[in-house]
C-alpha cells in the first residue's frame, strides 16, 4: 500500500535531511524520500513528481529569504510564499522557529497541514505528522468523502432544528398578533378585546422561548466553534486541517 | 376541517384563523391519533405539519393514499421546512398545496379557501375499501 509513496524533505540543513530519511527508510514502510535544500529546488520537483506529503523545514527558507533586497532572515512571508505554492502539491509539515508559531494564522491561511516547533525532539514529532498524512493521503478520497458527507448531514440536520425551532414560535408571534390587530381594528372601542389578554401573553411567551433558542444555539455554536479551535491549535503542534 | 399539528400554540392560532373564517374544526396534536380520527370521520379539509414526532406529514399522508381515504385530496400542509430537499421534492412529487411557516393569516385563510373552492362537498368514507385494506395487511 505505501509503495510509490513519496515524501518531499526540504530544508538545507544537511544533518536534518540524513536524519529524516534515515528514519522514514527504517521504518521500511517502502517509502521513498527525496531531499532538497531549497524552496526553488522542492518547486521544480513537485511540478514533475508527486509527494504524497512535503516536509519543510524553514532554513530552507533562508536561501530565497537572503537573495531577496536586505534580506538575511527567513521572513515569515518567505515561509508562507513557499507553503503556498508547495501545498497546491501535497500537505506541507513544517518545522520551524517559534516565532513563526505567532505568524500560524498566515501560515493557516498558506495551506499548512501541521506545524511543529523546532526543538531538540521535534523530528519524531513531525515524522509522526508526516505518517499520519501519509496514511490520510492513501484513505483519500473515500475517508475525505465520508467525512464531508458527515458534516453535511450534520450541518443539515443543525438547519432543520434552526428551521423548526424559530419558525414554529415566529408563527405564533405573528399569527396572534395579527388576529389581536383585526380584533381591536373591528372594536375600534380603544379596549382589548374578548380573549386579548390570552393572545398578548401567548406572543410574551413564544418571544420569551424565542429568546431562549437564540441563546442557546448560541452558547451551543460557540462551543462547537472553541472545540474546532482547540483540535487546531495544540502546544508545538499545529493541525489547521485534517485532510488535504 | 382537520388540523394535524404537534405545536399547541400554532394548532390553536390555525383553529382561531379557521373558525374566524366561519369553519369548524378538530384540533389533534399526534400524527397517529389524528390517522384514527381520518378514518372515522369526514372533512373537507385536513391542515397538516410536516414536522411531527411521532408520525410526520409524510407519513401521515401517505397512509391516508394507501388507505383510499378521500382526505387525501384536500390536503394543505403547513412547513417552517419547505427549503429541506425531502420537503420541497415530496410536495412538488405530490403536487400538493402548502403553505410556509411563519405565515400571514391572510395568506393561510387565501389558501384554505383555494384549496376547499377545488375539492367540494365531503364524501363519505369509503368503508368497504378501508377493510379491504386492513384485510390485506
Amino acid at each position: 500500500m505505501n509503495q510509490g509513496q513519496m515524501i518531499l524533505v526540504v530544508s538545507d540543513d544537511a544533518a536534518f535531511c540524513t536524519a529524516a530519511r534515515r528514519e522514514l527508510e527504517a521504518q521500511q514502510k517502502g517509502f521513498r524520500v527525496a531531499a532538497v535544500s531549497t524552496v526553488d529546488a522542492a518547486r521544480r520537483i513537485v511540478m514533475d513528481a508527486a509527494p504524497a506529503v512535503i516536509l519543510l523545514e524553514d532554513s530552507s527558507v533562508h536561501g530565497e529569504a537572503a537573495a531577496a533586497p536586505g534580506g538575511q532572515s527567513p521572513q515569515p512571508a518567505f515561509l508562507e510564499s513557499a507553503v503556498s505554492d508547495l501545498a497546491a502539491s501535497a500537505p506541507v509539515v513544517v518545522v520551524g522557529a517559534a516565532d513563526h508559531e505567532r505568524e500560524l494564522t498566515a501560515l493557516v491561511a498558506a495551506g499548512v497541514a501541521d506545524f511543529v516547533t523546532r526543538s531538540g525532539g521535534c523530528l519524531p514529532l513531525a515524522l509522526d505528522l508526516v505518517e499520519q498524512r501519509l496514511r490520510e493521503a492513501r484513505e483519500l478520497p473515500g475517508a475525505a468523502f465520508q467525512a464531508v458527507l458527515r458534516e453535511d448531514a450534520t450541518i443539515e440536520a443543525f438547519g432543520e432544528v434552526l428551521r423548526h425551532e424559530l419558525n414554529n414560535p415566529l408563527t405564533g408571534i405573528l399569527g396572534n398578533a395579527e388576529l389581536l390587530l383585526a380584533e381591536v381594528r373591528r372594536k375600534n372601542d380603544g379596549q382589548l378585546p374578548n380573549g386579548g389578554q390570552q393572545r398578548l401573553e401567548t406572543i410574551a411567551a413564544l418571544a420569551v422561548r424565542l429568546r431562549e433558542t437564540v441563546r442557546r444555539l448560541s452558547q451551543d455554536w460557540e462551543a462547537r466553534n472553541r472545540s474546532t479551535l482547540k483540535r487546531a491549535i495544540t502546544p508545538g503542534i499545529v493541525h489547521p486541517r485534517t485532510a488535504h | 376541517v382537520l388540523i394535524v399539528e404537534d405545536e399547541p400554540t400554532v394548532a390553536r392560532l390555525i383553529g382561531d384563523v379557521l373558525e374566524d373564517e366561519g369553519l369548524r374544526v378538530d384540533v389533534i396534536l399526534d400524527g397517529r391519533e389524528a390517522l384514527k380520527r381520518a378514518a372515522r370521520e369526514a372533512y373537507d379539509l385536513v391542515i397538516c405539519d410536516m414536522k411531527m414526532p411521532e408520525l410526520d406529514g409524510q407519513h401521515f399522508y401517505r397512509s391516508l393514499v394507501s388507505s383510499g381515504n378521500p382526505l387525501r385530496k384536500k390536503f394543505l400542509f403547513v412547513t417552517g421546512d419547505v427549503i429541506a430537499s425531502h420537503t420541497h421534492e415530496f410536495l412538488e412529487r405530490h403536487q400538493l398545496p402548502h403553505v410556509e411557516k411563519p405565515f400571514r393569516v391572510e395568506e393561510l385563510s387565501e389558501k384554505v379557501r383555494r384549496v376547499l373552492a377545488s375539492t367540494g362537498p365531503p364524501k363519505p368514507l369509503p368503508a368497504l375499501l378501508e377493510k379491504s385494506n386492513v384485510a390485506r395487511k
